[in-house]
């Protein structure tokens, strides 16, 4: 009788400490992040997301695209209109600013609202 | 072309572009809108224009103009353009007492302008508000034709100015514009026989548009979206200072893709007041606008 009590009492501390254990594991990668300051640098192989306001017309996507194409920094571009979401792929071991990709946003003409930096294979 | 044949093209284009799917400027009315830095767009949009025969200059004729517009447009700095528009017209007079036709060709006055959007409101991912003025002044270089008596030009540099608001939520586009035209033209063309359109005759000039665009596919966008089809009605008044005015209706289709822009739309009356020239019977256009 005292050994299956043991055996179960034994088996419960291994639950207790492999669930715990479980709990306390880091995450892999870091969540991404909001850029606030301006001088901030989003580095590959990051994605940079773009939350843009006045993208009203495909003919919006052309003249954001065009603006964003003469960032050196940036390999890919993908634009979902209707959530105004601009999401860069950058190349390889480039980096560019919060501040260089609110200029671009708004030479095309449309508002820059936030900005966030998205670690690789997240 | 008979009118009848103008209207058989026009429902064949409006059924090509039905198929596929477009922009926030009507083919009549300006917008808030500009290209971007550094980035051209040149529009050209073909337009024919029919006359009313029984003009109040008492001509018993049919007057049809086929006009070429060619605008070429330039972000030379943050929301400011500078555009340059050269229209060139086919005149044909089919007089009621004479068995020959009465062509001319030509140039029509050009016209050069700024653009300035100062005013700039991003609500949303797609709304937005914007205000543009403009200011110019059109080129007295048209041709007059001494053989037809046509005259394509005002034969005076005649400075104009304008202001237009582009309000767009969701799927829904208003614009509003306002443009007055100084006239410094001599009284030569005054009720000239061929005077035949808007601001040929020597009066300034308003323009007041108001235009709704619908998107009418796709209901929303999506991260695959290339383009859209818009519906668009608009109300295009002319009105001269001598108290002559045009109201027309026009309704069209639009096609927008990231890099071009196909429009149509047919304008009718629905309010004249003409003494000085001939009144517009209807008017057809179609265009194409391409940024690179």
């Amino acid at each position: 009788m005292s050994s299956l009590i043991f055996k179960v009492a034994f088996m419960f501390v291994v639950m207790v400490a492999t669930v715990q254990q479980l709990w306390a594991q880091p995450a892999t990668q870091p969540a991404r992040f909001e850029l606030t300051d301006a001088k901030q640098l989003i580095e590959a192989p990051s994605k940079a997301i773009l939350a843009v306001k006045g993208l009203s017309c495909p003919q919006c996507a052309g003249n954001i695209e065009r603006q964003l194409d003469r960032i050196k920094a940036v390999q890919e571009f993908k634009l979902d209109l209707d959530d105004g979401i601009v999401t860069l792929t950058l190349r390889d071991k480039s980096s560019v600013s919060r501040d260089r990709l609110a200029k671009a946003v708004e030479d095309a003409g449309y508002t820059l609202d936030k900005v966030w930096a998205q670690p690789a294979g997240e | 072309m008979s009118m009848k044949g103008i209207g058989i093209v026009s429902c064949v284009v409006a059924m090509l572009f039905s198929s596929v799917a477009l922009a926030q400027e009507a083919p009549n009315s300006d917008a808030a809108t500009l290209p971007s830095p550094g980035v051209f767009m040149l529009r050209q949009q073909f337009r024919v224009t029919n006359y009313d025969s029984s003009d109040p200059l008492n001509h018993q004729r049919d007057i049809t103009d086929y006009t070429l517009m060619t605008r070429l447009s330039y972000g030379f700095a943050r929301d400011w353009s500078i555009n340059f528009e050269q229209p060139i017209t086919f005149r044909r007079i089919d007089e009621a007492r004479s068995t020959d036709y009465n062509d001319s060709f030509g140039a029509v006055d050009g016209k050069i302008w700024l653009k300035w959007r100062p005013l700039k409101w991003d609500h949303a991912a797609i709304d937005t508000t914007r205000v543009a003025f403009t200011a110019g002044v059109s080129l007295p270089w048209g041709e007059d034709s001494e053989r037809s008596g046509s005259s394509f030009s005002s034969n005076s540099f005649d400075p104009f100015f304008g202001v237009v608001m582009t309000h767009i939520r969701g799927r829904h586009g208003v614009n509003l514009g306002a443009r007055y035209r100084v006239n410094f033209g001599d009284d030569d063309l005054k009720g000239h026989p061929h005077t035949v359109g808007p601001g040929m005759t020597k009066h300034d000039l308003v323009n007041l548009d108001a235009s709704y665009v619908y998107r009418l596919w796709p209901q929303s966008f999506t991260a695959d979206s290339h383009g859209a089809v818009y519906w668009t009605t608009e109300l295009n008044s002319v009105i001269e200072t001598n108290s002559d005015h045009e109201l027309f209706l026009s309704p069209g289709l639009m096609y927008e893709a990231s890099s071009f822009t196909l429009e149509t739309s047919l304008q009718v009356p629905v309010w004249q007041e003409i003494e000085e020239r001939s009144k517009t019977d209807w008017s057809w256009v179609f265009g194409v606008r391409v940024q690179w």
